[in-house]
């Protein structure tokens, strides 16, 4: 809440700056950015613009962001499918974060959090939510927000800014994006219009538009298993509403598709994000979280995709939530796992605690040996190698 | 009902107003479990409940944190996290019956709760502390403010409580700066 208000204080505080160097008056309807467009100098927009280079700078050098070229490269090019001409204006930053989020700064720096890739079924999905973040870009939805802020404060509040703006300096990028997301909550109307762009944008492209409304309808799931535990700041910013599901459901059936043209890009998809899946998985498990990440365990298992990865990641939600009977459900899991035959080293060590916790010494004996069997250089192949001695 | 923020704020005060205290390079007692040999002129600076924190050069850059003694169902970091965090009741728990690799794990979940991002582990293995049987791993991290961090855990569970000391530093210059002094640091626990 505090660095969301030092957030604030600093757009504020550069409305303030800026409304000396910018004539008053009512800014009017803000035509739409037209590709490749810079803002004039003299302007509050430009002010803005700066703010937000500032905070890209930051982020680049940061160690959240998933630097993998092929990941990168497939996201920049949904985005380029979408974007057409603004394509080269968008910058696109994968950041390493369980927390489901997707964002646009008005300076063409896109944010796409991998807890948003961990929870899109296919490639139809994440274009539609990338579509809405270029809609918000190209109406220039922050630089109206900016200026509603600024129409709406009183003095007493630009007292205030001044005072907290001088603490920006010392927010991190992660914090300060997180907050920047919150500050950007667009009004409904705002809301309504990224949505329309993100569909026609999708359509435009060739995907599915049923696809639309399946990921809003999976985030309100996902959003009533996580009521009382940590609020989504992409939740906060997105309510995911029965009317939006409503709409874009709406809006699909009227679009006329002829049969073979509607892509999901679910192969496309499961081949640039699957290597990534494993540490995404991880990352959603340690939230703990666990009827959340059930949910979403049950939506990739239904999917049929990578059932032994999937299954070890059940085993593991089993074995750190600990409630009474899930170290038998842990078993059975990693045991699947196993059949299944593509999962990860890490099935047996898992295995292998679960059953030297049960005192079924042999079976766990086996499965240490085959981790590190499978991982010889695993980095606690000390510590196993203690437990098989323990265990003889 | 106003009054219930208030003396929640409490406790906070209360850390908040705790001194730093310089650190003498003499034996120091640890609670009641252990002593250890300082090796630097270390700050003791407010810590959450449970902790003791000393620092060189700032708590943020470079410190030794010693756990003291965490029960079975308790959490590693008590009271407030952050907004958003998890309850106390729905933070990672620590489990008497835990293996040296649930406990890396638990230490990897609490410090995710602080959303420090890109947490791994490395190296765990079977250790002494002081006489009993314990074990050590290293830790990296991203903290949320970008800054790459590494910390070298080393613990035991005595008397059914977990005790661990954890020194963490910037990875690109505090970390390796103090690094052989905590190590004799460590080699120096002197059980009670």
């Amino acid at each position: 809440m505090k660095l969301a208000t030092q957030v604030l204080s600093l757009i504020l505080a550069l409305s303030l700056l800026a409304g000396c160097a910018t004539p008053r008056g009512a800014p009017g309807a803000l035509t739409d950015l037209k590709p490749g467009e810079r803002p004039a100098l003299a302007t509050d927009e430009a002010g803005l613009w700066m703010a937000m280079d500032r905070v890209e700078a930051n982020l680049k050098t940061s160690g959240h962001v998933v630097t993998d070229p092929a990941l990168n490269s497939y996201v920049q090019g949904i985005v380029c499918r979408l974007a057409g001409p603004h394509c080269a204006s968008i910058r696109v930053y994968i950041v390493q974060t369980p927390h489901l989020n997707a964002s646009m700064a008005p300076n063409g720096m896109m944010q796409v959090w991998t807890g948003l890739i961990l929870h899109a079924d296919n490639e139809a999905q994440l274009a539609y939510v990338l579509g809405h973040e270029i809609g918000h870009y190209v109406r220039r939805h922050s630089v109206q927000l900016f200026r509603d802020v600024r129409l709406k404060s009183n003095a007493t509040l630009f007292l205030n800014v001044l005072a907290g703006a001088a603490g920006v300096g010392f927010v991190g990028p992660l914090i300060q994006l997180a907050a920047l997301s919150s500050v950007f909550a667009f009004s409904r109307d705002n809301e309504r219009e990224a949505d329309e762009v993100g569909f026609e944008l999708m359509v435009l492209a060739g995907y599915d538009p049923h696809e639309a409304a399946k990921i809003w309808e999976a985030l309100l799931a996902q959003r009533a298993a996580t009521k009382d535990s940590q609020p989504s700041i992409f939740f906060a910013t997105h309510p995911p509403t029965g009317e939006r599901v409503a709409t874009l459901k709406a809006l699909a059936e009227k679009t006329r598709t002829a049969p073979g043209e509607l892509d999901l890009g679910r192969e496309r998809f499961l081949a640039a994000t699957g290597p990534f899946r494993a540490t995404m998985l991880r990352d959603e498990l340690r939230l703990r979280r666990s009827a959340a990440t059930q949910l979403l365990l049950d939506r990739l298992a239904a999917s049929g995709s990578a059932p032994g990865e999937i299954q070890f990641f059940q085993g593991e939600l089993y074995r750190l939530r600990g409630e009474s009977g899930d170290d038998v459900k842990a078993i059975a899991a990693y045991e699947k796992a196993a059949a299944a035959g593509d999962v990860p080293p890490e099935a047996h060590r898992s295995l292998g605690l679960v059953l030297m916790k049960a005192r079924a010494n042999a079976r766990a004996r086996a499965a240490f040996f085959r981790y590190l069997e499978l991982r010889p250089d695993a980095q606690d192949g000390a510590m196993i190698r203690d437990y098989l001695k323990r265990l003889e | 009902m106003r009054t219930l923020p208030l003396l929640l704020l409490v406790p906070v005060l209360v850390i908040a107003c705790a001194p730093v205290k310089l650190i003498e390079n003499t034996r120091v007692s640890i609670g009641d479990t252990y002593s250890v040999d300082p090796q630097l002129r270390w700050a003791s600076v407010p810590a959450r409940p449970g902790l003791d924190l000393w620092t060189v050069d700032g708590a943020a850059l470079d410190s030794v944190m010693f756990i003291k003694g965490v029960a079975d169902g308790e959490a590693v970091f008590r009271g407030p996290i952050r907004s958003g965090a998890p309850d106390d009741d729905k933070r990672p728990k620590f489990r008497t019956e835990m293996t040296p690799s649930d406990i890396a794990e638990l230490f990897v979940d609490s410090y995710a709760l602080f959303r420090n991002q890109k947490l791994e582990t490395a190296g765990l293995r079977p250790e002494k502390f002081g006489t009993e049987d314990g074990f050590r791993f290293e830790m990296t991290w991203v903290t949320p403010a970008g800054l790459e961090m590494q910390a070298l855990v080393a613990g035991a569970i005595i008397k059914k409580r977990l005790h661990a000391v954890v020194y963490s530093g910037a990875r690109a210059h505090y970390f390796p700066k103090y690094r052989d002094a905590v190590e004799k640091l460590l080699t120096s626990i002197k059980l009670q």
